[in-house]
Order: C-alpha cells, then sequence, then structure tokens
C-alpha cells in the first residue's frame, strides 16, 4: 500500500468506526433511568417506617444504581455493541478499583476509629 | 547460507477503535481508580464509624439530590442524541443538544453550590478546614461554629450558664453529640467532622469533573458558532459524551450513598 492509500485506508476505518450507529431507544432507556431514580428517592418515605431496616435500604439503593449504571454503561456509552477491546482497557482497571478499595481496609478503617480524628 | 521468509504484516494493528476514543477509554480507566479510592474510603470510613455519623436527614437535603441525579441523566440524554445527530450531519440539532446539556450541568452546579451555600450557613465543615488560614481567609470561625449558642434569656443577676459551652470546642460536641434541640441550641451531629471532609471530598471532586465537561461543551459551542462543526467532529462529540456519562455513573453511586443511606 503506498503512503496515500495507507491514509486513505486509515480515514475510511476510523470513519467507520465514528460513525458506526446501533439501534437503541434513548428516550425509553432514559425514562427507565428516571423512573429507577423516583424509585431510589421514594425508600426515604419507606425509611419512616419501622419495616424498612437500614440493611434493607442499602442493598435495596445500591442495587437500583447498580442497574441504573449498567443501562449507562452499556447504551450511552455503547458497552454492549463494543468488541472484545472493551475487556482489555476496562477490567485492569476494574481489578485495580477493588484492590485500592480492600487496601484501604486496615490502613483506614480498623485504626481511624481509635484516633483523634475521628473525634 | 541465507533464509528468506516472507511475513504478512497485519491489516490492523493496535485495537480496532479511532485513538481519540482509545486515548479517552484509557483515561476513564484511571478515573475509576481514583474514585475508587475516594468511595472506598468512604465506605470503611463510613462502616467503621458504627452510630457515630450524621443521619442523612440531619445535614443533608435529599430532594436536592435526587433532582440533580435526573438533571444529570437527562443530560446524558441531550448528549447521546448530539452523537446520533452529527453523526447524520445536523449541525444545528448537534449544537442545540450540546446547549441544552450545557445548562443542565449549570442547574447541577447551582444546586450544588446551593448545598454548599448551606452547609457553609451551617458549620458543617471540617473543623481543621475551618480552622485552616484558607478557612481564616474565607471568614469560617471554628471550633466556635459548631458551638451551642447561648439561652436567648440569661438568668438575672447570674452567671449565664452557656458561657461556657459557648466556648466548647465541636471535636468535644462532635465526641459526646447534643441532644438538646428544641431549647435554642445548636444541634451538632455525632461524626460531623468526619462526615463534612468526606462529603465534600467526594462531591467536591466529583462537581470538577462536571465543570470539565461544561468546558468541553462551551468548546464544542464555540467551535460550532464559528461555523467549523462539521460530521468530522463525530469522534470528539462521542468522546466528550463516554467522559459526560462517566460523570453521570459516579454521580449514580454517591447519590444513594451520601444522600439515602
Amino acid at each position: 500500500m503506498t503512503t496515500a492509500e495507507d491514509k486513505n485506508y486509515h480515514d475510511q476505518y476510523t470513519d467507520d468506526l465514528a460513525f458506526e450507529e446501533h439501534e437503541m431507544n434513548i428516550w425509553g432507556i432514559g425514562a427507565c433511568l428516571f423512573v429507577l431514580t423516583i424509585a431510589t428517592s421514594a425508600t426515604l418515605l419507606l425509611q419512616q417506617t419501622q419495616f424498612w431496616a437500614p440493611t434493607t435500604n442499602a442493598l435495596f439503593v445500591m442495587m437500583i444504581s447498580v442497574c441504573k449504571a449498567s443501562f449507562v454503561v452499556a447504551f450511552f456509552m455503547h458497552f454492549k455493541y463494543e468488541r472484545a477491546w472493551k475487556y482489555v482497557l476496562c477490567i485492569p482497571p476494574l481489578v485495580l478499583a477493588v484492590v485500592i478499595a480492600f487496601s484501604l481496609l486496615p490502613d483506614v478503617g480498623f485504626d481511624t476509629y481509635e484516633r483523634a480524628a475521628w473525634k | 547460507m541465507t533464509h528468506s521468509a516472507t511475513v504478512e504484516s497485519p491489516t490492523e494493528r493496535g485495537l480496532p477503535i479511532p485513538n481519540g476514543k482509545l486515548a479517552m477509554w484509557l483515561f476513564l480507566g484511571t478515573e475509576i481508580m481514583f474514585f475508587a479510592g475516594l468511595i472506598g474510603a468512604y465506605i470503611v470510613l463510613r462502616l467503621s464509624a458504627q452510630n457515630e455519623w450524621p443521619h442523612h436527614h440531619e445535614v443533608l437535603v435529599e430532594w436536592a439530590g435526587a433532582i440533580n441525579t435526573v438533571v444529570l441523566i437527562c443530560s446524558s440524554v441531550a448528549v447521546v442524541i448530539a452523537h446520533a445527530a452529527i453523526a447524520h450531519g445536523d449541525i444545528k440539532k448537534t449544537m442545540w443538544a450540546i446547549f441544552i446539556a450545557l445548562g443542565l450541568a449549570c442547574v447541577f452546579m447551582g444546586i450544588k453550590a446551593w448545598e454548599y451555600k448551606q452547609k457553609f450557613e451551617h458549620g458543617y465543615l471540617p473543623t481543621r478546614f475551618a480552622a485552616s488560614p484558607i478557612g481564616e481567609f474565607l471568614g469560617y470561625k471554628a471550633p466556635d461554629s459548631f458551638a451551642i449558642q447561648p439561652p436567648a434569656a440569661p438568668a438575672e443577676g447570674g452567671e449565664a450558664p452557656a458561657a461556657e459551652a459557648a466556648a466548647q470546642p465541636a471535636a468535644e460536641l462532635a465526641e459526646h453529640g447534643d441532644h438538646d434541640h428544641g431549647h435554642g441550641e445548636h444541634h451538632v451531629p455525632k461524626g460531623l467532622d468526619m462526615w463534612a471532609s468526606t462529603y465534600f471530598c467526594l462531591t467536591g471532586f466529583h462537581a470538577l469533573h462536571v465543570l470539565g465537561g461544561m468546558v468541553t461543551f462551551a468548546i464544542i459551542l464555540l467551535i460550532g458558532a464559528m461555523g467549523k462543526l462539521t460530521k468530522a467532529h463525530a469522534g470528539l462529540i462521542e468522546n466528550t459524551g463516554l467522559y459526560w456519562h462517566f460523570v453521570d455513573l459516579v454521580w449514580i453511586f454517591l447519590f444513594p450513598m451520601l444522600y439515602l443511606m
């Protein structure tokens, strides 16, 4: 391939990727996210009843948040339609993110409570 | 003796995505770890605090957080519309969608500023920040801002019993808690200092990211206003969208953790 052909190939290649389009109901997904936000906020009312324990509340709101995040990542960020490269790019930081969170346990959680900084 | 071999060069090298998109995803990877550290620290501190943590009813306006969530979701929808529009060469629609996204980002920041103002007025600040040179420069008085206010009418001829309480430092109040509401006294929830540190750290860094998105939206609008926005900018809109959806994603987790739990 000559340089010019190579450039044309590259432009065509990247253009195809940039304009890759997918069937997606934007308003439907937006409505789902809105409804899920209302459901999360409704827990403020449930928290005033004795039947809605703090642990139940935490599990419920985090579960809904994970659902909302999945919608945003899958559809708005096109994750659902991307090829296998998405795993190459996203799994390492996700693993490291979990490691970071767990590495905080001994340094922050088990020690700080005894320190004056808490008071 | 010589050897010769024909090696076919690969038709595609690297990941099958444009460089800009690859850079944005790598950047988002670092951002995931950044916010994972902050949110992880918050969870660990919160769990280890047990009951010494202010209830969200005491220190936050929950509906403001809920409205901000809806606002960010709507702005994300606007950015998706902008990306779809520019892919079809509809520049006018793209501009409108980005303009709406920018407007909604301004609404988000406005509500956040109002919330911050309330915290400042109530003295819900990290004590050490308030006592720092920056805090002093901004006019915050720690730890007096956390102290119990004296009763409206002290006993005649007697020594005002609130005088000592007025000088009581925030740290001591935060340790023992103050349950004397309804008597004209300032209620200081337990663990307020640590709560304030985590709240301002998490929401502050998120707000800085929102500000970064707003600047990018403004640049896109500027390019459009100069008549230079074309279909070739689809990659720019897509990358901006990826960043903006990530900012939305972070808030989706911050809202329940800070305002509902």
